[in-house]
């Protein structure tokens, strides 16, 4: 064997060796993964939500008063100080997370749930079905949203509907969702506009394919990008608007804590006690700043632009 | 180069000085010799700098009108436009406004027909009082005010009462009662009742609607000059106004100020001179020496803070309530209540216990025991009264209750208005995990007091029955407890808004109606008792009649028998 031959098969035994190509998920993550900014956020929020996950080891009810206690600044007996009715603070932060970032996630899934397959329709079969779709969407999006929030927050809270009694997290989700899922029914629309005039699509047609496989198998997963990035940042708003309603008193009501009603019964102290403000608000802050960086890391990654000039296309 | 670094280095530092020398000139002050004295003559002159005084409430009034909507701010900010006939001052003492007199038995103002058991009151009225516009305050007006109040139905108690009102000449009207009414003497006055003008308000439009609602024709102090809703009203000293040299303030602007907080600065900095209502911790630090506020209240309390129960279904007058109707609950929600612990520490000392409508004098002789806090006696009342938790949920469900079906949950909604602020909302969480410890479950609300109290076709919850159990506080003007006590517990009242009836109160409430002191004190105790036995309401504490005032700001005497304002034209500006 001459030294050429030699090159050769090495040359073959690495060609056998290599790895498969890359899918797409592994590019985003490994995107993702280089977006700093996002993997910090990603990090804090996982750790606010373990947080919160495990609030019920604090040695505290975050619901029982304890009266002589009112008002204590922070200490390491109360690591946030108390509130008026003496009850600890952290506790009732992280608590108050629970519903907080619960409203946050329902509202995403009444928002894809709604505004998914409304703008696949619209999106899909154009015409009349989206005129009249898309006119819906324009009409729920000119509603003054605060009014809107506080009008059927206001209604709801009197009905004996079973999910959405009295001022309930579910309430509050749905009061919340109704606003949102106009935004993503049209981000869906558009990329149905864009990806069913593809020829992939075309032949799924040609091949007798249902439209509700088109919609679901073959044009659906090109929308998922946006989609995940738009719900993170919903995330973001949901858990802003929640602390709004709540700091109207429209939201949780106490005694059960969220961060938005936090926020709203120590309005009367920011002064004198601003303890009660503070941590709920970097809550609420550190919260929205991390959804937002790992909206921004995601879009980064799920850019299709961006994945092709990787791969060189 | 080295000439060019230097000639950049001349530019920069000239440039530098330059806007140094511009910005010194341009902040500094003009000088005097610039200032065209010669072309301002007035400025010679002593010029009186008008004086003005704000005062901060949280919302803006209905109307200038009393019996229309009662927030509270209908009826001070009526003192400032409006003349009753008769007022009360801070110690219970009557005194006239229109009127030349309070009638009397005495002065034979007031005659009884002691067969007939009826009664007339002869009004004199001051002939020296003139409406803003130059037109004379007379016995048109009072007639007119009452006709306008009957025509449009209107209803307060002396209505119930009353026979007829007419003029008898320009300054003297005659009142005929179908009964004795001891309340005769504020009939047309009080804090709820003006005197309007008959040829300025549109009686057309009737006494709800009409222009007096929001323009009112002055005989008061001030004038209404500006209303902007939900900013403010600015009022100005009424030139025509009766008293010689009053009022003292020229200008006095009404600012609404929703946020406890923003009032609480608004004082301290000198933005504001008085703090309508603060609540409690506000008023600690007004009260704390070298601030820029004082604290004034009033001598006696008035506004009982009390949990009213509905006895039947939210919403539903035909339905008793599960459990509310029943008098053993009541009683043991009651004695879970730590009253003590409310008054000092969320109410920060600034309360009086109360557990009986008939605490103030001269009718709280009538020796009704304090309620106990009473936790473990609580639950064993309820349990009782078949209430009890069996299948370890912390809510107790019914078990041969006599109001409800087996295994229904105590669970109910519990409302307080938003407008008080931070101590009402933490009393009325201590109470619900009071309640909780004993089995009661409750879904907590806060409303607004202007949707609370509204007219029921207003979507009022309290007059529609739409509630199951409030916390608010009220209590009666004045000396006389008849009318609340006819408002809150007689069947026949809309105000009766749990619908509690009870056939020995009404008839007790009947004989209240008398001249004879003592004897009513006699049937106040009888209604006192009642109360006591069966709850209708559970009264827990009074708040106090308080202000914060700025340091400048005198003459301001607070009075839980009227708004703060009965005396505008009195007060005064120190410097």
């Amino acid at each position: 064997m001459n030294s050429n031959e030699k090159k050769l098969e090495i040359k073959g035994e690495a060609s056998a060796g290599m790895r498969p190509p890359e899918t797409m998920t592994s590019m985003a993550w490994k995107r993702f993964r280089r977006h700093p900014g996002a993997m910090i956020g990603a990090v804090v929020l996982v750790i606010l939500i373990l947080a919160t996950l495990f609030a019920g080891l604090s040695p505290y009810d975050p619901e029982k008063s304890d009266i002589k206690n009112r008002f204590q600044a922070p200490s390491w007996e109360h690591p946030f100080g108390t509130d008026g009715l003496g009850r600890d603070l952290l506790t009732r932060t992280l608590f108050g997370g629970r519903v907080s970032l619960s409203v946050g996630l329902m509202v995403v899934g009444i928002t894809l749930s709604i505004g998914v397959p409304i703008g696949s329709i619209a999106g899909f079969y154009g015409g009349w079905v989206d005129a009249i779709l898309m006119r819906i969407i324009d009409a729920t999006l000119s509603i003054p949203s605060l009014m809107f929030l506080i009008l059927l927050a206001a209604i709801l809270r009197e009905t004996d509907l079973p999910f959405v009694k009295g001022n309930s997290v579910m309430t509050i989700a749905v009061v919340l969702g109704v606003l949102t899922w106009p935004t993503v029914a049209r981000l869906v629309r558009a990329v149905f506009l864009t990806v069913r005039e593809l020829e992939y699509v075309k032949a799924a047609e040609a091949l007798g394919a249902s439209d509700l496989r088109i919609i679901v198998k073959e044009v659906l997963p090109n929308g998922f990008g946006p989609v995940i990035v738009e719900s993170t940042l919903g995330v973001g708003y949901a858990i802003m608007e929640e602390s709004g309603l709540s700091f109207l008193g429209f939201g949780i009501m106490p005694p059960t804590p969220s961060w938005g009603n936090l926020l709203n019964n120590a309005q009367e102290h920011l002064i004198q006690y601003p303890w009660l403000a503070i941590f709920p608000g970097m809550m609420i802050f550190f919260t929205i700043i991390s959804v937002n960086y790992i909206g921004d890391g995601l879009r980064d990654a799920l850019d299709p632009y961006k994945v092709l000039a990787e791969i060189g296309e | 180069m080295n000439y060019s670094k230097k000639w950049l280095k001349g530019l920069v530092f000239g440039l530098i000085t330059l806007m140094i020398i511009v910005s010194v000139v341009s902040c500094a002050p003009k000088p005097a010799a610039e200032e065209p004295a010669a072309e301002e003559p007035a400025a010679e002159e002593p010029v009186m700098e008008k004086t003005s005084i704000t005062i901060m409430i949280p919302d803006n009034p209905v109307a200038f009108n009393g019996i229309n909507t009662d927030t509270g701010y209908e009826q001070a900010l009526g003192e400032l436009v409006m003349l009753s006939l008769a007022e009360v001052d801070p110690n219970g003492n009557l005194y006239p406004e229109l009127a030349a007199e309070i009638p009397t038995v005495e002065n034979g103002g007031v005659v009884v027909d002691e067969d007939a058991w009826t009664m007339t009151a002869t009004w004199k009225l001051r002939a020296d009082v003139y409406w803003a516009d130059g037109e004379q305050v007379t016995a048109d007006d009072v007639v007119f005010t009452w006709n306008a109040m009957v025509d449009a139905g209107a209803w307060y108690a002396p209505m119930d009462y009353t026979d007829s009102v007419e003029k008898v000449d320009d300054f003297t009207v005659l009142v005929t009662f179908n009964t004795v009414f001891p309340a005769y003497d504020l009939m047309f006055g009080g804090e709820d009742v003006f005197i309007y003008a008959e040829h300025y308000c549109d009686a057309e439009a009737g006494f709800y609607e009409w222009n007096c609602d929001d323009q009112p024709l002055s005989s008061g102090p001030y004038i209404l000059e500006e209303w902007v809703a939900d900013d403010h009203l600015t009022f100005v000293r009424n030139e025509n106004y009766y008293e010689e040299g009053k009022p003292a303030i020229d200008q006095i602007i009404v600012q609404i100020v929703p946020e406890e907080p923003v009032k609480q600065a608004m004082l301290l900095e000198g933005d504001a001179d008085l703090h309508y209502w603060p609540a409690e911790p506000a008023s600690d630090v007004y009260k704390e020496e070298g601030n820029a506020a004082n604290y004034a209240k009033s001598p006696t309390e008035r506004w009982v803070m009390r949990l009213i129960p509905n006895m039947y279904v939210k919403g539903d007058r035909e339905t008793p309530h599960p459990f509310l109707s029943d008098v053993n609950v009541r009683r043991a929600m009651r004695m879970a209540v730590d009253v003590d612990t409310i008054i000092d520490d969320i109410f920060l000392g600034y309360g009086v216990p109360v557990w009986n409508d008939f605490f103030r004098p001269p009718f709280n002789g009538c020796d009704i025991p304090r309620p106990e806090y009473d936790l473990e006696g609580a639950a064993a009342l309820l349990k009782e009264a078949g209430w009890e938790d069996t299948d370890g949920d912390g809510i107790n469900e019914c078990h041969g209750c006599p109001n409800a079906e087996e295994g229904t949950l105590m669970t109910m909604e519990f409302a307080i208005y938003a407008e008080y602020g931070e101590p009402l909302e933490l009393s009325q969480q201590l109470i619900a995990e009071s309640w909780k410890s004993i089995g009661i479950a409750t879904e907590l609300q806060i409303i607004e007091g202007a949707i609370m109290w509204a007219e029921e076709e207003d979507g009022g919850t309290e007059i529609a029955g739409n509630f199951e159990l409030d916390m608010w506080d009220d209590g009666y003007a004045g000396t006389d407890p008849a009318d609340q006590i006819w408002t809150f517990y007689s069947s026949g009242s809309d105000w009766n808004y749990g619908w509690w009836v009870n056939e020995d109160m009404d008839a007790w409430i009947d004989e209240f109606y008398s001249l004879d002191e003592e004897y009513r004190l006699e049937v106040g105790c009888e209604m006192a008792a009642i109360l006591e036995a069966e709850l209708p309401q559970i009264l827990l504490f009074s708040t106090l009649e308080q202000h914060g005032i700025s340091l400048r700001l005198k003459g301001v005497l607070p009075s839980a028998n009227d708004p703060v304002t009965w005396n505008i034209a009195d007060w005064t500006l120190e410097e």
